[in-house]
């Protein structure tokens, strides 16, 4: 109590709660826009776009591809669907409404398999015939 | 109600300017991060110098004289897609030798862009360029001085399942 026998504690209390409150809704929020699948398709179209144009044929790629599976299984996208190449584009898809196609100039072939628990992307290049 | 606003000498407690300031903190810390996780990661330049390296490597290797002349299949002989240069739009490649040009793959608009972008300090929708001068040789071994110029601007596109 103040000199005036005012309680501060109740209104300080409240305001420590609703502080508390409003910034963990927005950490929540960061949170969850940077780890989106929006975000993560992009990331990995355009890290597998760099990775086929600077390769020859014959190279294998590994690509710890985790948070990828992650989100794709809580969004119940099937594992062949989640990378695709078509037409020269390498084509990502996590999320039911949108996928992102990212163009490479490189003429190969692509190959792609993915591990046993689906954390593993492969791409096996070869030349286009 | 009125006691969590207001104690008993009405001098208030929560104040309602309080609760706007938070609202409009929260619209800045949701709009900031929604602008900085919807702008796309720009991997232009990385792409050109990807493809200026690329054709730099194929072109190391004794040259025909059907190259010297614009004849070679280059997308062929240096394993590059040809729509994307053509069809797409997305990449440009010039190989030039004494200010002629050998082959101009791409938009023509790139070149211009290119050569106005040496000269700015950002153009955000104008191609990232990468310029090289190599030296190559012919069957005879005679060398040629060539300037490579490769540009990127491709920037993925977000589709519909």
């Amino acid at each position: 109590m103040n000199k005036r026998g005012e309680s501060i504690v109740l209104k300080e209390v409240i305001f420590l709660i609703l502080n508390v409150f409003f910034f963990g809704i927005f950490f929540f929020f960061v949170v969850n826009a940077s780890s989106g699948a929006l975000v993560l398709e992009q990331y990995y179209a355009k890290e597998i776009a760099l990775l086929l144009d600077n390769s020859e044929p014959g190279t294998k790629i590994e690509l710890n591809i985790s948070d990828a599976y992650a989100i794709a299984r809580k969004n119940n996208v099937n594992l062949e669907k989640m990378f695709l190449i078509k037409d020269n584009k390498i084509v990502v898809q996590l999320s039911n409404s949108y996928t992102y196609s990212h163009t490479f100039f490189n003429d190969i072939d692509v190959i792609i398999s993915y591990s046993e628990n689906g954390e593993v992307l492969n791409l096996f290049i070869s030349e286009n015939e | 109600m009125n006691n969590l606003f207001y104690n008993k000498k009405g001098e208030d407690i929560l104040s309602i300017w309080w609760f706007a300031v938070l609202f409009i903190v929260a619209g800045g810390v949701v709009f900031g991060t929604l602008s900085f996780y919807s702008d796309y990661a720009d991997i232009r330049s990385f792409e050109s110098e990807i493809l200026i390296n690329k054709v730099e490597r194929c072109l190391s290797q004794n040259l025909k004289s059907n190259f010297f002349d614009g004849n070679l299949d280059i997308f062929n002989f240096c394993n590059l897609y040809k729509n994307s240069f053509e069809k797409d739009g997305n990449f440009f490649l010039k190989i030039s030798e004494n200010d002629k040009n050998l082959y101009l793959f791409g938009t023509q608009k790139f070149d211009e862009q290119c050569k106005i972008k040496t000269r700015v300090i950002r153009a955000k929708y104008f191609p990232e360029c990468y310029e090289k001068e190599i030296i190559v040789f012919d069957e005879e071994g005679k060398n040629h001085f060539l300037k490579i110029v490769a540009g990127s601007n491709n920037k993925g596109e977000t589709g519909n399942v």
